[in-house]
């Protein structure tokens, strides 16, 4: 089973999120509320995907992206962004991420994201 | 005792359909009473009750059934009928409905027989006070009779509840 | 997206919980300052936007995001001269729109109220600190929000070739594509491929970057038409038209097709290919336009099934009992790396889950180790072991029952809003002292207590606290004080409302109270106390008028019935010109008390020993006697009526005379009585347990509790008897 780890700092993405990728077959292997965290996780538990928001206290999710792709170059993460944060989400792809997903999402863009990858 | 209720879960397990047709029946004196099997979640023997006051002459009070209180009715004053002394085939039936549970003490469990609805006929209008208000139908099995108990009014009526209130 | 109701629960508490850290901030801001806090504020609208947009409530998604935008034009731009009440103002509207919206998404599931207006004010404010900052033509800031210029810096786009994006690829289908474009390689393959995007998956422009950027790892000689691919206009164009890549590759026709495949979202792709040979033998490959074309959705939607078809899964951990919807356990965010203190958010019922098993557990325990089958054993061994048990289960119980607990700071904090907007409104000047807000209580608790603590609070100010006119007239502040304070005193938590306005009318309380038949008694006869306690009566009003804020004096014995609820009493002190105080005790330990198992006859009854002053055997030297039918005991010159409980309860008890069994002094702020009962089985700690709900209220009776035998003891409820 796909294990993906979910970053986004607002508890109720997060549950969006995971709901939404376990009832279509995937393993929620950890998730993170900043890119602090997400990072260490990374680490620990080695997910086959990521997503990652961008706006998050502590660390950002780009910040956290380049940190990750660091030690995994390999790292399969898609960035969450609202609109109008196309700066971030171009430097995220300089940066490796694989693709992104534009807030409000709906399900089938985000499974077919990641099932594309 | 303990066998009529495993004879009533073989037999649960075999004709589940027709469960709503299935009833326990138990002796007052020689007058033989059915609940329908669906309400019935277990039976034990006669156990400490503790009393608590204030209540109507018919609710004895409270047991203790594995960590769980519940409540006890009295089937023979609830009928007002003579009261008789506990003795060691007195059981307890425990009843659930809905979110209540309630056990009704009776002299003795007789049976778990089936009883096919075409069997049952309503209960005929002049009877005495019990009857009217507490038996919901006639059952006939082979030679036998059973009344058969509105589980639910037995529990509420005169209560000033109602089931949502408990 | 089909709406869950955990889904709906969490948004809807977690959008409650922004609101309220919102509020707190931005008056927190009035008094100290506003641009530490332009950051969270702004995280804050950002995230309620995302939500609110997730579950479609768009008119909340929007105010956000308007709000959002100013705050945004706060930070980047730090303008001076910011009217900040005025700000605080528009910003708390916004939130009181988002709040009575999300009560009626509780109520009902959905919000219907415009936000338009509410946004045309917010836009025409900004765009006002805009003019005033920037001094001449207002700079727009792009709808969506983006922030100015962004990065020219597109590095795919600079290794394009000669793009020319007015040479109209797409036209004249059977034309050989591949004329339009000049290739300098001659090995390889050129490609021609054009992509369109799911419709409404956003930024579509820089899903083509991100494809580009790719290419540039597998090709040469790349171009793409649009040949800019930043900014809104690109996004529109290829939102519409597509992208078209054209560029030279090593790679065969199926691996770039398999490349092309890794990107997400995309609607179509048309792939185009020729192979690149030398003049001479370009004749061989003209023509052969082969290329793949694909409904992007067979390549990439192949492991996506239907979501429809997919019953939800629930989570194994979620808790559901009966009635409440199971929202999952929130937060899995342990910030032990930040440094800063870890916390969860758990549903409550998984606590009160927690406190029924823990409950059990002491009964479980006492069973175990009063056994009566070890009676007269002698087991030093055993009664060790026992102990040790008792002592980690006694912890447990004391962290179990922690977990619930909550500070009052939330709920105290809610009252300075409520202060602020009736300051404003009656035109009056109050301060409110907030005092020993980390107290903690039972989460339960706080949510009884929050109305009946605002009720209170409006009512100190609405009828206490007088006009400042009226106040400096009588020698006062002009501006009056409001305490809200909370302590612990052994075992209880109080809440005290005081403040220095009018007090309580006493004349007028005791006509009215003698006028809705609250008392014969005379003036004379009642002391100072009990006349202000008729306030707290039901069917008690000295209101004429129904204020906004108080309403009738229906709302003071309302106030007493939520805080009798949870185990807790009322008590009003007042003192006319200086002011009036209103206390609160609650009990802090729900489930399990420390109680004395007392017998009468053949049943036993458990007495909460906080109620308990001391309990003793009358004898001849006790001063015994009868006073207008009542039996009266004198204890140290203070008169305790006794109470038979035998009598109270109609049951059957040997002890006949006082001697015979034992007294038990109990007492609260007022009164003490003595119970008479046959005698004193123990003291233990119990589990209170409520009487099965078929069993109405029985007078005297507060629960039942199982003691260590297996039998079930009545719990007393003192108050009865101490009426």
């Amino acid at each position: 089973m796909k294990r993906v780890m979910v970053v986004d700092d607002a508890m109720f993405m997060r549950a969006s999120l995971k709901m939404m990728l376990e009832k279509n077959g995937f393993e929620i292997a950890a998730e993170a509320e900043n890119g602090a965290i997400a990072v260490q996780k990374y680490k620990e538990v080695k997910p086959d995907f990521v997503t990652m928001d961008i706006t998050m206290p502590e660390m950002d999710g780009l910040q956290a992206l380049k940190l990750i792709k660091q030690f995994d170059p390999d790292a399969k993460i898609v960035v969450v962004s609202a609109m109008g944060q196309e700066p971030v989400v171009k430097e995220a792809i300089l940066s490796g991420a694989k693709s992104f997903i534009v807030k409000p999402f709906k399900e089938d863009f985000v499974l077919k994201t990641l099932n594309s990858l | 005792m303990s066998d009529v209720f495993e004879n009533a879960q073989l037999e649960d397990e075999e004709e589940e359909e027709s469960l709503d047709e299935k009833y326990l029946t138990f002796m007052l004196g020689e007058e033989e009473f059915g609940i329908n099997i669906s309400f019935v979640t277990e039976i034990v023997g006669i156990q400490a009750i503790t009393f608590v006051p204030e209540l109507p002459i018919f609710v004895k009070g409270i047991i203790n059934l594995r960590g769980q209180i519940i409540p006890v009715i009295d089937v023979r004053l609830r009928f007002e009928k003579e009261e008789v002394e506990y003795n060691d085939r007195t059981c307890i039936i425990v009843l659930q409905l809905k979110d209540l549970s309630i056990g009704f003490i009776v002299d003795s469990v007789a049976a778990c027989d089936q009883i096919p609805n075409e069997s049952v006929i309503p209960p005929p209008i002049a009877q005495r006070n019990y009857h009217q208000k507490y038996v919901s139908g006639i059952g006939k099995i082979q030679d036998k009779i059973v009344l058969i108990l509105d589980c639910e009014k037995m529990i509420m009526e005169d209560m000033g509840l109602s089931m949502e209130a408990v | 997206m089909a709406v869950d109701n955990s889904l709906m629960d969490m948004f809807v508490f977690e959008t409650t919980q922004l609101i309220d850290q919102l509020e707190n901030i931005l008056i927190d801001s009035e008094n100290n300052g506003i641009s530490g806090n332009i950051d969270e504020i702004f995280r804050i609208m950002h995230t309620i936007k995302g939500s609110a947009a997730m579950m479609m409530f768009d008119d909340i998604s929007h105010l956000a995001h308007s709000i959002e935008d100013l705050f945004f034009f706060l930070r980047e731009k730090n303008p001076t001269n910011v009217d900040y009440a005025k700000l605080t103002d528009l910003v708390l509207d916004g939130m009181d729109f988002i709040k009575n919206e999300i009560d009626k998404i509780q109520q009902t599931g959905s919000s219907d109220a415009k936000s338009d207006q509410m946004r045309e004010t917010i836009r025409q404010y900004l765009e006002d600190l805009k003019a005033a900052h920037e001094g001449g033509a207002a700079a727009t800031v792009a709808g969506a929000g983006a922030v100015g210029a962004a990065a020219a810096g597109a590095g795919a786009a600079g290794r394009a070739g000669s793009a020319d994006a007015s040479g109209s690829v797409g036209a004249g289908g059977g034309d050989d594509v591949f004329s339009a474009f000049e290739f300098s390689t001659q090995e390889g393959f050129a490609y021609v491929i054009t992509v369109r995007f799911e419709d409404g998956s956003g930024m579509e422009h820089l899903r083509a970057f991100e494809l580009v950027n790719r290419l540039q790892n597998i090709s040469t000689e790349l171009r793409h038409i649009p040949s800019d691919i930043d900014g809104e206009t690109a996004m529109d164009e290829i939102q519409k038209n597509g992208v078209t890549i054209i560029f030279a590759s090593e790679l065969e026709h199926e691996d770039v097709v398999a490349y092309i495949e890794q990107t997400a979202l995309m609607k179509t792709y048309d792939v185009k290919v020729k192979a690149l040979k030398r003049p001479d033998d370009a004749a061989a490959g003209a023509g052969a336009d082969s290329g793949t074309s694909a409904d992007a959705g067979i390549g990439s939607a192949a492991a996506a099934s239907p979501a429809a078809a997919i019953p939800a899964a629930e989570k194994p951990e979620a808790a559901r009992p009966a009635q409440q919807p199971a929202a999952a356990q929130g937060g899995g965010g342990d910030s032990g790396g930040t440094g800063k203190q870890g916390i969860i958010s758990v549903n409550i019922s998984k606590l009160d889950k927690l406190m029924n098993l823990v409950g059990e557990l002491v009964t479980s325990e006492s069973m175990v180790s009063q056994n009566p089958d070890l009676n007269g054993l002698q087991l030093d061994n055993f009664n060790k072991a026992a102990r040790q048990l008792q002592k980690i289960i006694n912890e447990l119980q004391d962290v179990s029952m922690s977990v619930r607990m909550v500070p009052l700071s939330l709920t105290f904090q809610k009252m300075h809003r409520i202060v602020r907007d009736m300051c404003r409104k009656l035109g009056k000047e109050v301060n409110l002292e907030i005092i020993g807000e980390e107290t903690e209580v039972d989460k339960n608790i706080i949510e009884q207590i929050t109305n009946p603590l605002m009720h209170l609070i409006r009512n100190s100010v609405d009828h206490g606290i007088e006009m400042p006119d009226d106040r400096e007239r009588a020698g006062k502040r002009r501006s009056g004080t409001v305490t809200l304070e909370a302590k612990n005193e052994s075992g209880d938590v109080w809440i005290i409302v005081k403040d220095d306005g009018q007090g309580l009318d006493k004349s007028r309380i005791y006509e009215k109270a003698r006028r809705n038949g609250l008392t014969s008694k005379s003036r004379e006869e009642l002391t100072d106390k009990e006349i202000n306690s008729f306030i707290l009566a039901a069917g008690f009003s000295t209101n004429e008028q129904v204020t906004e804020y108080s309403g009738r004096g229906v709302g003071m014995d309302v106030v007493v019935k939520g805080i009798e609820t949870v185990g807790g009493s009322v008590m009003l002190d007042s003192s006319e010109g200086a002011g009036t105080q209103i206390s609160i005790k609650i009990p802090l330990t729900l489930a399990i008390m420390e109680g004395m198992i007392v017998n009468v006859g053949a049943t036993n009854f458990v007495i909460p020993i906080t109620s308990i002053r001391e309990s003793f055997k009358a004898n001849e030297r006790h001063n015994i006697a009868d006073v207008n039918g009542e039996d009266i005991i004198m204890i140290r010159g203070e008169p305790n009526p006794i109470i038979r409980l035998r009598d109270r309860f109609s049951l059957n008890s040997k002890a006949e005379s006082y001697y015979d069994g034992i007294m038990i002094m109990v007492e609260n702020e007022t009164r003490q009585v003595c119970l008479y009962v046959d005698a004193i089985l123990g003291q233990r700690q119990v589990v209170v347990k409520p009487l099965p709900g078929y069993i109405k209220e029985v007078r005297g009776i507060s629960g039942c509790t199982l003691l260590g035998d297996g039998s079930i003891s009545l719990i007393l409820d003192v108050a009865e008897f101490l009426l």
